[in-house]
């Protein structure tokens, strides 16, 4: 007896490929049929479960030859053309730049006078759990709007209630202004198609918050298989990224031990890293770890803390690291002067070279002076 | 305190005497049987002098025990030549020679006087350690250099607060005032830390002096940190965080007969005076009436049966005297600061003696009370 959801399942196949299974991955095929009305509420492994039997139906009766012979993995690929353009005529985004007005700018980006968020950019946010991570970006983007009203934000929270939210907007009143899409709402139904259409949408700047939680709630909800979750919503991200010009905020956890939980293929195509830590004292500071947009200040903590409802950066301790960057790479130079000057004294052609067996000479007489 | 154009002359002086350092690995260092002896090293070929510190260096990081680097001192025999030679070539073959080391020398001796493990090294340049003084300087309008020490490849520039501190517990004539001294020696930059004690207003009397921080690394971390260290000592007006502790410490442990027997020996042992009988005398006049506890704890360890004059220094730290180190560090201080009618050879001495108790990380009986827990 073939169930309702299976029923779907066929009847998309009959809609969609004549009642065949076309080649092809079945993460790819169910990627698909996620944006089909019919695929709402079907779990992968269903849809798995469907798709085995459908093939091995086709195999046995020999209904569909050609579907079978497809599928096979020895089948030639798909003709891929290959476009090799020279990087001087690519066609490049016009890439917009969003600033907060505040130090962090000039940590995102150090190709912008001031520096600012860059527009085509996917960026990861890490850090243990209550150090601050929804806090700054928030932060960040209310402190955008601020500057830039014109900007479209966006924040996209998959774990947080209203309720929840309530109290960061307490503590943080300037976050009223910053236009929010709570996940959960969509968790009975919609939940895909929201978070495509709010990440492909209209919107400059997107923080997510968080990748894990919405890869989790694919697994567990919707039955996703976290490894196809995980891949779906990076492309997603990075096709937003790179094809829309967006710029995208990804939060993202870490283990209690401080490592990055998340997939290798997002930490790799992501433009920048920045971690959050708790420092001496507890007190909090960020730092990127990665930053295509900003190599010159990767490493290098900035501490922060709230004050009057806002993020506030401490601009002397910046400061003096940067000093003692200056002051260190002058050091480095005095060393090598000394240590020129130590050759030049010691080792030069001009002093008398011994073999080490020979006696050597008073050592109040010798004469090293050029 | 010191005028800008002597600042500059010491800052100059400083940059040019700058010891040089060059980066080596053990293995580049060649040594024959006789070269501690007649003072010499083989690098790249080229013979350089070395000193007698130089070797002693070496053969404490080739962990060469320090009695047969007293012997060679005392008796000059090649035992400790050969015996760095062979650690040389043992921890060269079992590492691969990779021994990363810093070697440092004296540009006016001409010879190399200093060598450590290249992670050791961790000194920022005679420049840059006055530039900072110099911004702390233009930062805390209230601190003034007090003087710049230098010399052996070291140089050290004390500044200090013209504010001064009274504590509560010692009461209103009691004040300090607080400095720090930016230390380089040839392969440390330092900061110290240290205080002047001024009595009943008339001048400086005691002063002490400790590491309150140490460069770990030359780099901009390490760099950072420093900075970060002179700017938290910068907020508390440069006294010491633990300095109220402290004192706390002091006014509240007795201070122990070895504590107490040790001020008394730097004291008549500094008496002025030719005659035996006379000085013997004038000895017991200074203990009866600047240490009278010390007397009477000597009287009773003897009523207890014991001769404290067999009684070892750790034995004497376990036995209290009926007056505080703070009462201690005071009657030091006293002598250290006033015309008595004995004579002493430097009475200014007392006040380092005094300031270097009240600076000990821990009294003898501070912890006593525990001992009938």
């Amino acid at each position: 007896m073939i169930g309702k959801k299976e029923k779907q399942v066929r009847k998309y196949f009959l809609q969609e490929f004549g009642g065949q299974v076309p080649a092809g991955k079945v993460l790819d095929l169910f990627q698909n049929f996620q944006t089909n009305p019919l695929g709402e509420g079907i779990s992968y492994s269903l849809f798995n479960g469907v798709i085995k039997k459908l093939r091995g139906t086709q195999t046995l009766a020999g209904v569909s030859q050609t579907s079978r012979v497809v599928a096979t993995p020895t089948a030639p690929a798909k003709e891929v053309e290959l476009q090799i353009v020279k990087i001087g005529s690519m066609e490049f985004p016009e890439f917009k730049c969003f600033k907060t007005g505040t130090l962090l700018d000039q940590l995102f980006s150090d190709h912008e006078d001031g520096g600012g968020i860059y527009g085509g950019t996917a960026n990861i946010v890490i850090g243990e759990s209550g150090v601050g991570k929804s806090t700054v970006m928030l932060d960040i983007l209310a402190k955008i709007k601020r500057i830039q009203p014109e900007a479209k934000i966006l924040y996209i929270s998959s774990e947080m209630t209203r309720n929840d939210l309530f109290f960061y907007y307490r503590k943080m009143p300037m976050i009223a202004e910053v236009p929010t899409l709570l996940l959960m709402d969509y968790i009975q139904s919609g939940f895909v198609k929201a978070i495509e259409k709010a990440i492909t949408g209209e919107h400059d700047v997107i923080l997510i918050d968080s990748h894990q939680d919405i890869i989790v709630k694919l697994k567990d909800v919707l039955g996703w298989k976290s490894t196809y979750a995980e891949a779906w919503l990076t492309n997603l991200v990075i096709k937003a990224a790179d094809g829309m010009g967006k710029s995208i905020f990804c939060i993202q956890h870490m283990t209690k031990g401080g490592t990055y939980v998340g997939s290798t293929y997002l930490k790799h195509a992501t433009t920048s890293m920045m971690e959050m830590k708790f420092g001496p004292g507890n007190r909090r500071y960020l730092e990127f770890t990665k930053n295509r947009r900003g190599g010159s200040l990767v490493n290098k903590p900035l501490f922060f803390s709230m004050a009057a409802g806002e993020v506030l950066y401490d601009q002397t301790s910046w400061d003096q690291l940067i000093r003692a960057e200056e002051v260190a790479h002058t050091e480095e130079s005095r060393r090598e002067e000394l240590e020129s000057e130590f050759d030049d004294l010691f080792l030069s052609a001009q002093i008398q070279t011994l073999p080490v067996e020979e006696p050597a000479a008073d050592a109040n007489k010798v004469e090293v002076e050029q | 305190m010191l005028s800008q154009a002597k600042f500059n002359e010491a800052k100059t002086a400083a940059i040019t005497h700058e010891p040089l350092t060059k980066p080596v690995m053990l293995s580049e260092i060649k040594l024959s049987d006789t070269s501690q002896k007649d003072g010499f090293i083989h690098l790249n070929d080229s013979k350089v002098p070395a000193s007698g510190a130089f070797f002693k260096q070496l053969a404490s990081l080739l962990n060469i025990g320090q009695n047969l680097n007293s012997k060679f001192e005392k008796h000059g025999d090649s035992q400790l030549g050969n015996k760095l030679m062979s650690a040389v070539k043992h921890y060269t073959e079992r590492r691969g020679g990779d021994v990363p080391l810093m070697m440092v020398a004296d540009r006016d001796q001409k010879q190399v006087t200093g060598i450590v493990k290249a992670d050791k090294f961790a000194r920022i340049s005679n420049e840059t350690l006055f530039k900072t003084a110099e911004e702390i300087l233009n930062e805390v309008p209230d601190m003034h250099i007090e003087s710049i020490d230098s010399g052996g490849g070291r140089s050290s520039i004390n500044l200090i607060h013209t504010s001064e501190v009274g504590f509560e517990r010692l009461g209103k004539d009691e004040v300090f005032r607080f400095g720090i001294s930016l230390v380089n020696t040839p392969t440390q930059t330092q900061v110290d830390d240290f205080f002047y004690r001024l009595v009943c207003a008339n001048g400086a009397v005691a002063k002490d002096m400790t590491a309150a921080f140490q460069l770990k690394q030359a780099n901009a971390a390490g760099i950072a940190e420093l900075f970060q260290s002179l700017k938290a000592y910068g907020k508390t007006g440069f006294v010491p965080r633990a300095f109220a502790e402290r004192l706390e410490r002091a006014t509240s442990t007795r201070a122990s007969l070895n504590e107490v027997q040790r001020a008394v020996d730097s004291v008549v042992d500094n008496l002025k005076h030719e005659d035996p009988e006379m000085r013997k005398r004038l000895q017991e006049g200074v203990i009866s009436s600047h240490f009278p506890m010390y007397k009477s704890t000597l009287a009773r360890v003897f009523s207890k049966g014991h001769n404290p004059e067999f009684l070892t220094d750790k034995q004497k730290s376990f036995i209290k005297t009926g007056m505080s180190v703070w009462d201690l560090v005071n009657e030091l201080t006293w002598l250290g600061s006033h015309n008595t009618v004995e004579e002493y050879e430097n009475r200014a001495r007392f006040k380092a003696t005094g300031g270097a108790l009240f600076a000990k990380s821990n009294y003898d009986l501070e912890a006593a009370q525990f001992a009938t827990v």
